[in-house]
């Protein structure tokens, strides 16, 4: 099931809530797990089985770690642990890659083997990369082992993070867990960052998408270079407000259960360098690359080669990640390349150029990466490549091309701006400055209010109206 | 304080349309949307291991939700706000004018002139042979859309054709509609002119056919409906929309009889009880028809056979004046033999009546291929 559906919210999310808050607190988390695998289930009916085959794994494994390492055996724990990342690296390799190494093999036409065809399920690397979090942290002690298997298989299915991320780490809820306070301003919060993330996703989002789908699915003769480039832009906007949307949904759920998720996005687009765009892009997963991979490998505490050799293996790792296809890989790759430039200097020459320039270059390399990112095939994304640059004899711009633009201005023009900090800067200076202290409390509530009712409504009304409304993740 | 407005105004809001969607009763059709709406799926196991049934269930729950209807016209609204010029097909023009996107299909078109150029040049030795094609709004009001709106040029097209058939009479009433553009021709929200604006096409006809054609001042006008919410209307509903208005015209002194394919007949060209209805456009000669026989006391001692879409409803009461008879071939649904037809008919002339978008889009002239 996806939030942005009307099986969600009219059905799943009223009856989860009621019987949630009616049911004592000792019995919340099996309600809670409960919901998950129903909501798991209604998009994988099958694959459930899978998912609750690696809790069972998680806890047993958790727990012979911690046995282990409390009869001093090191050895011992690592070789579970080593077991549990066999089995669950595995299942994620068999069930995401295996037809990408079948593939690439026959390529060599040195064998032909068929494909298995498996359907990737839904959320598998999310909650696989929860699982290896919470192993290698008991195997570190930085947390306690869970010996509730209810508890830890919460944590491991909780519905808000399952299928879209971000990916929430044991030690950030193994408080909550036990012990969480729900109350009505916790869910208020909740509830306004969901239908924040509701609207990011379905009103910006899943419009915004239309366009580079419609544009992508034109003859060739029809487009034009520029109408490439605003594809590329059209895209650029889906996929962060289609992604921080389901982490604000995600994050407001969570909330509203008495969860607090750790941010996974900060303005991504504000980021004057590529070193700095990834620490505001997907948080919850480069910083999992940081500390499961990066630093384990050695970091940069074993000279400057070894170093960058690290942060190859890394990049490739998340390119990968994200989906079994070159050109994934080639998106990990591509970043990897401009984020050793600027480690070997270029980052000190950008920060002595314009605040504007530094933007300019980072946005540049952003629109481009997502070009290879949400091209089909390698080959694919060099015929966008050669279009966007001249080099397809495509005209400049075209009739087309105008239409587009002006049809989409409105809303391209509030999606740029909805991705930067300024209108929350100017929603306060407005407030403080054009609403006498005394009524600022009033005014404030009055606007929030009136516009989170009607973001709602209008949500609602899109979701309600068959249309453009797709799932980007089903191959992460 | 403002929190809890916020936990109650959400809660409250997933409660009812939840309580809502479940006590009301669920719907077959949308009036609105002109279609019929998602029912609850058969439950199977297949179907749920499958996954088919989950995406059955939020198909059905997305159009069985309550308040639907004014869900989509807010949807649309928005949409509008934002402006997108159109959505679904469908352009917003000047002063409420909804216009249907035109892309034809050249291939279709092409192969359409062939089957139609067949069936001239099998026939035109042994009747006259008139084409009325009909053009869409924006051919007539030309400002109607804002200039960068990308569309098929349908005044080409409509030449393409005129060209193709320059052996018979060939009438295109783009320009008599423009010198009456200040009148009400076509409908704001359906995609068909109205019986007004077919009047000006039937006098474009009858001049090149030498008629003797009564003034519309001369016949008796009934507005018969104010409430009429047409096709495109459908397909985005806002909700600001204006209500069209279906004006007819009678010719007081003639009687008819209309007989449809299955043999049943009405006394009149035009059925009241359609008027409470979605479709109100239906209301002349009762929609479509496979085929239907128009008999008047025209006196001409006339036969004519005409081929056409449903633009041509609203223009054939004005035609059943010229002709004794007229049988009328909808194409798309007629599946007997034509030259059968042609041969106990004794028609004195064939008309084709068409709108330029039907003519470039649909595939069933091939019925007319005599090569």
């Amino acid at each position: 099931m996806v939030f942005s559906s009307v099986v969600f919210l009219f059905v799943f999310l009223p009856i989860i809530l009621f019987t949630y808050f009616i049911v004592p607190h000792k019995m919340r988390n099996a309600v809670l797990l409960i919901a998950s695998l129903l909501f798991y289930a209604w998009g994988e009916p099958v694959y459930i089985l899978l998912m609750i085959g690696s809790t069972f794994v998680a806890y047993f494994s958790g727990l012979g770690i911690h046995t282990n390492l409390k009869k001093g055996n090191q050895k011992g724990a690592k070789r579970v642990l080593l077991l549990a990342i066999v089995i669950h690296v595995g299942c994620l390799l068999v069930f995401k890659y295996t037809d990408f190494f079948i593939d690439n093999l026959n390529r060599l036409h040195l064998v032909q083997i068929p494909n298995l065809n498996l359907a990737l399920p839904i959320g598998i690397s999310f909650y696989t990369f929860q699982i290896l979090s919470y192993l290698v942290d008991v195997y570190w002690g930085k947390v306690a082992v869970q010996k509730n298997w209810l508890n830890l298989a919460t944590y491991v299915a909780l519905f808000p993070q399952l299928i879209a991320g971000p990916i929430v780490r044991y030690e950030t809820v193994e408080e909550e867990l036990r012990n969480r306070q729900e109350s009505i301003d916790e869910f208020a919060q909740g509830a306004r960052r969901f239908v924040t993330g509701l609207g990011k996703k379905v009103l910006i989002a899943n419009t915004v998408g239309e366009l580079y789908t419609i544009v992508h699915a034109l003859p060739t003769q029809e487009q034009s270079v520029l109408m490439l480039w605003l594809a590329a832009v059209a895209y650029t906007i889906q996929i962060y407000y289609d992604f921080s949307g389901y982490s604000d949904m995600a994050i407001g759920l969570g909330r509203m259960f008495g969860f607090h998720f750790l941010e996974n996005f900060n303005y991504p687009y504000i980021a004057t360098s590529i070193t700095e765009f990834w620490r505001r892009w997907h948080i919850s997963l480069s910083s999992w690359f940081r500390d499961y991979v990066y630093i384990p490998l050695g970091g940069n505490r074993a000279g400057k080669l070894r170093q960058y050799r690290n942060i190859f293996v890394v990049w490739f790792l998340t390119g990968f990640w994200h989906g079994a296809e070159w050109t994934f890989i080639l998106w990990g790759l591509y970043f990897c390349f401009f984020l050793l430039l600027e480690k070997v200097g270029l980052y000190n020459g950008l920060k002595k150029l314009p605040l504007f320039l530094q933007h300019c270059y980072t946005m540049f390399l952003v629109v481009i990466s997502w070009t290879i990112f949400s091209a089909g095939t390698i080959s694919e994304f060099a015929t966008t490549m050669k279009g966007m640059f001249f080099l397809n004899g495509l005209p400049l711009c075209n009739d087309k091309t105008i239409y587009y633009l002006v049809s989409y201005s409105v809303l391209l023009l509030l999606a740029v701006v909805g991705a930067t900090p300024l209108p929350r800067r100017w929603y306060r200076n407005y407030l403080s400055g054009a609403v006498p202290l005394k009524k600022q409390h009033t005014v404030q509530m009055g606007v929030e209010l009136t516009l989170l009712f009607l973001l709602f409504f209008v949500c609602i009304a899109y979701l309600v109206s068959a249309s453009f409304n797709p799932f980007l993740y089903f191959r992460f | 304080m403002k929190n809890k407005i916020i936990v109650f105004g959400f809660v409250m809001i997933l409660l009812s349309f939840f309580t809502a969607t479940v006590l009301l009763e669920d719907r077959d059709y949308s009036e609105m949307e002109n279609r019929y709406l998602t029912q609850k799926p058969e439950f199977t196991w297949k179907s749920l291991l499958s996954g088919e049934y989950m995406d059955q269930f939020e198909k059905y729950m997305a159009d069985q939700i309550a308040g639907k209807d004014g869900l989509v016209s807010l949807k649309t609204d928005v949409e509008l706000l934002l402006q997108r010029q159109g959505t679904g097909g469908v352009y917003f023009g000047k002063k409420g004018q909804y216009v249907k996107d035109y892309q034809p299909d050249e291939e279709t078109y092409e192969q359409n002139l062939g089957f139609l150029r067949s069936f001239v040049d099998t026939y035109k030795e042994q009747y006259r042979m008139a084409f009325v094609l009909a053009p869409n709004v924006q051919s007539v009001y030309t400002d109607v859309l804002p200039a960068d709106i990308v569309m098929g040029d349908a005044d080409a097209d409509r030449e393409k054709a005129k060209k193709q058939f320059s052996d018979i009479i060939f009438v295109d009433p783009t320009e008599k509609l423009q010198e009456h553009k200040k009148e009400y021709l076509y409908f704001k929200t359906d995609h068909h002119w109205t019986m007004r604006g077919a009047y000006y096409g039937y006098q474009a006809l009858a001049e090149e056919m030498k008629w003797d054609t009564m003034k519309l001042s001369d016949y008796d006008m009934e507005i018969c409906s104010d409430s009429f919410y047409g096709s495109l209307y459908s397909k985005a509903p806002l909700s600001w929309a204006k209500k069209d208005k279906i004006e007819a015209f009678y010719n007081v002194l003639g009687k008819y009889r209309v007989t449809f394919e299955d043999g049943s007949h009405i006394n009149s060209l035009f059925l009241s009880s359609n008027l409470y209805g979605k479709d109100k456009y239906t209301y002349f000669l009762d929609g479509n028809h496979a085929f239907c026989k128009i008999q008047s006391n025209a006196g001409t001692k006339k036969k004519a056979l005409v081929f056409k879409d449903s633009y041509s409803h609203v223009l054939l009461p004005f035609l059943a004046d010229q002709y004794d008879q007229i049988d009328v071939v909808d194409l798309r649904y007629y599946r007997n033999d034509i030259e059968e037809l042609l041969k106990e008919g004794g028609y004195d002339d064939i008309l084709f009546i068409y709108n330029i978008d039907f003519l470039t889009s649909d595939e069933n002239f091939i019925w007319l291929d005599f090569k």
